[in-house]
């Protein structure tokens, strides 16, 4: 492999990184504060991605003013989801995780209805690709990777430093503690469920527009944000973000160098042998 | 209130017992003709099975316009039986066997060469006869498949005819191949460099690349493969989905050779959907630019208008044609008996929307040793703007006495 194909790959890799970084930020925010495995955050994403799409193609809206809108969308539809289902079945692990499984079915089983069975692609904002050395890095990867990097920034800020923020941490380090202090744990809960839908969907909105959308495209990067969850240790941010990128740079660099089969293999083989040798995963709580 | 229930209940059971015993008896004693097509209905391959679904269901209304399929004095319906494969193998053996021992079927179509390969022998055994909606080679079209047929132009051809055009025309010398991960990919490439190996002068293939169908991220296959610098890249038989997005990612990678699948027949809409301007200039096998014949642009004009879009996906002509074939030898045949009808169809030639159409594959480059794969005048043609079919060359294989 020549110096050019490694840098490339390695870009290349930090930049799908960063949107798996998204996808996962969403699923480990909903482990942490509700305590759901949301096996539904893949078609939640898959739904981010058609709204998106039409709200492009049928509707005419500007691919930017798509976005914004199209997490709005995805963290309505998380807070009457939470209000409907998740709320009723709120503290039995295996309740929730089977409303989970069942929301995946009806929303991929929905997908192939309403979106029909061709692949369909978000219309790029921006076309070209910007060239360094012999490098070449198409723009619309370059503003994915920025708008996710942005929105983890917000998250960040939005955990840290606001009141909703701190009441997440407060249940995530004891809910029933927090409750006794006057948190609202409804309120905190549907606004979680929310945030996590709308990661979700902005990385679908972002991923359709350099790859194609279907029903089924929800699997993988669900598969993969489970991975990175674990990785980076369940709950937290910052490894949430280390697991993210390298499970991009792994993906990419393994894959040219020896083949896509393969670049599954080693991530797997990274995450069990994190699981043996740290099974809190990079920076997770013990 | 408890009455009129009751009543409403007692109603319905004695319309559902005079349905059972009146209609239901009815309906089974039609004569019908059951054809059952397994192909993928769903997933990235869908853009394939759906319009070959839909070009069977045609033949069969324009043959119901006759009365039906005249077998033994009688007159017999349709009934088209439409099973999902998803394009996978496994898929595929389950409802092979429904078919076959289930719904107890002589005459089926499956679709995907990784999937008819492994239903050829079934059907052998079965004496089912056996439309194979694939390219490939002589895995799946040989003495032994003897009830298979295969329903579009053997994947040779494609380099046969036309890898010494690009030669010549383009200046290629070296090629690289990129096929899906499975059966089918690996015929391709088998068949490409054995194709390119006789040619003469012999086109240099440099690369052979391999990945998951469905695949959302080209990049790593992208990069080994430009890493080569190859002329010309051959997506062999990639679907149409998955020849889009690696145009796609391929553009704004930076390549700027030449591009082309020589063995997939891909609806050009659904690669300009996925690609845009990356798909312009793309080279792909058996797409028309003008009709060859009356009948293909009335089929054409009938279809676009049944079902929109820009462009009629090509194998809905050869799905048309095979099926037409199939129902000749039948009527030809007098019979439903399968081994009476594969001798008829085996030697069948006929006027087909392309034209001239007959069995191929004793021909010595092809080398199959049996007449069982569809051939016509078979085009080379250009992807341009919007995904509009632009005519570049158009050649037959000969016909060797």
């Amino acid at each position: 492999m020549s110096a050019e194909v490694f840098w490339q790959s390695l870009v290349n890799g930090l930049m799908m990184g960063m949107i798996y970084v998204l996808i996962a930020l969403g699923l480990t925010l909903l482990y942490s504060i509700m305590h759901i495995v949301n096996f539904a955050h893949g078609e939640i994403y898959m739904l981010g991605g058609f709204v998106s799409y039409y709200l492009v193609t049928q509707l005419e809206f500007n691919y930017f003013v798509s976005l914004p809108v199209t997490m709005g969308v995805l963290f309505v539809a998380g807070i009457i989801l939470e209000k409907l289902f998740f709320s009723r079945v709120r503290g039995n692990f295996m309740h929730c995780l089977l409303l989970t499984l069942g929301i995946s079915l009806i929303f991929q089983s929905l997908g192939w209805t309403f979106f029909g069975t061709e692949d369909v692609s978000i219309p790029s904002p921006i076309s070209g690709v910007f060239k360094f050395g012999g490098i070449f890095i198409p723009k619309q990867r370059i503003l994915s990777a920025l708008i996710g990097f942005l929105l983890v920034g917000l998250l960040y800020l939005l955990i840290a430093k606001t009141k909703i923020g701190r009441h997440m941490r407060s249940i995530e380090q004891d809910s029933e503690a927090s409750e006794l202090f006057g948190v609202n744990i409804n309120l905190v809960n549907m606004v979680a469920l929310g945030i996590g839908f709308a990661l979700a969907a902005i990385g679908g909105a972002l991923i359709g527009s350099i790859f194609v959308l279907n029903p089924s495209i929800g699997l993988v990067p669900m598969l993969k944000a489970f991975v990175i969850i674990i990785m980076g240790g369940l709950g937290s941010i910052g490894g949430c973000i280390l697991a993210g990128l390298l499970l991009g740079i792994i993906d990419s660099v393994v894959a040219t160098l020896l083949g896509a089969n393969l670049a599954y293999v080693v991530a797997f083989a990274i995450l069990i042998l994190i699981i043996i040798i740290r099974p809190r995963g990079f920076l997770g709580h013990a | 209130m408890e009455k009129l229930i009751k009543s409403i209940m007692v109603g319905f059971i004695g319309a559902f017992l005079l349905f059972s015993i009146f209609v239901v008896p009815s309906l089974a004693q039609e004569d019908v003709f059951k054809f059952i097509s397994i192909a993928p209905l769903s997933g990235p391959a869908a853009g394939w099975g759906i319009p070959a679904n839909r070009s069977y269901q045609y033949i069969f209304d324009d043959y119901m316009k006759k009365g039906g399929l005249l077998v033994g004095g009688k007159r017999y319906k349709f009934e088209l039986i439409q099973y999902d494969n998803k394009y996978q193998t496994s898929e595929t053996m389950t409802l092979l066997n429904k078919a076959i021992f289930g719904d107890k079927v002589k005459f089926l179509s499956v679709m995907g060469q990784h999937n008819c390969v492994v239903a050829a022998p079934i059907c052998e055994t079965n004496k089912i006869i056996h439309l194979a909606f694939a390219s490939g080679g002589e895995e799946l079209t040989n003495p032994k498949f003897s009830f298979t047929y295969r329903m579009m132009n053997s994947n040779s051809i494609g380099p046969i005819l036309y890898y010494p055009e690009l030669m010549k025309q383009f200046g290629v010398k070296t090629i690289a191949l990129v096929n899906p991960d499975d059966e089918g990919g690996y015929t391709t490439a088998k068949v490409d460099k054995r194709i390119a190996g006789v040619l003469d002068p012999s086109p240099n293939i440099i690369a052979e690349e391999y990945y998951v169908r469905g695949t959302q991220d080209f990049t790593p296959v992208i990069l080994r493969v430009m890493a080569k610098k190859p002329d010309l890249i051959d997506m062999g038989i990639s679907s149409p989905g998955d020849t889009g997005l690696f145009l796609k990612q391929l553009g704004e990678a930076g390549y700027t050779g030449l591009h082309m699948n020589s063995a997939s027949i891909v609806t050009t809409d659904v690669v300009w959907k996925a690609a845009g301007k990356y798909a312009k200039g793309h080279f792909v096998i058996g797409a028309f630019a003008e009709p060859p014949t009356p009948e293909y642009e009335a089929f054409t004009k009938r279809y676009l208008k049944d079902f929109g879009g820009t462009a009629v996906p090509i194998l809905s002509y050869d799905g048309y044609e095979c099926v037409k074939a199939l129902l000749m030898a039948i009527e030809k045949a007098n019979t439903f008996d399968s081994t009476v009808v594969n001798d008829t169809l085996g030697n069948l030639s006929w006027t087909s929307l392309f034209g001239p159409a007959r069995w191929m594959g004793k021909e010595k480059i092809l080398g199959y040793g049996i007449n069982r794969s569809f051939s016509h005048p078979y085009p080379m043609s250009r992807i341009g703007e919007g995904g509009k079919v632009e005519k570049w060359m158009l050649k037959d294989l000969p016909l060797e006495k």
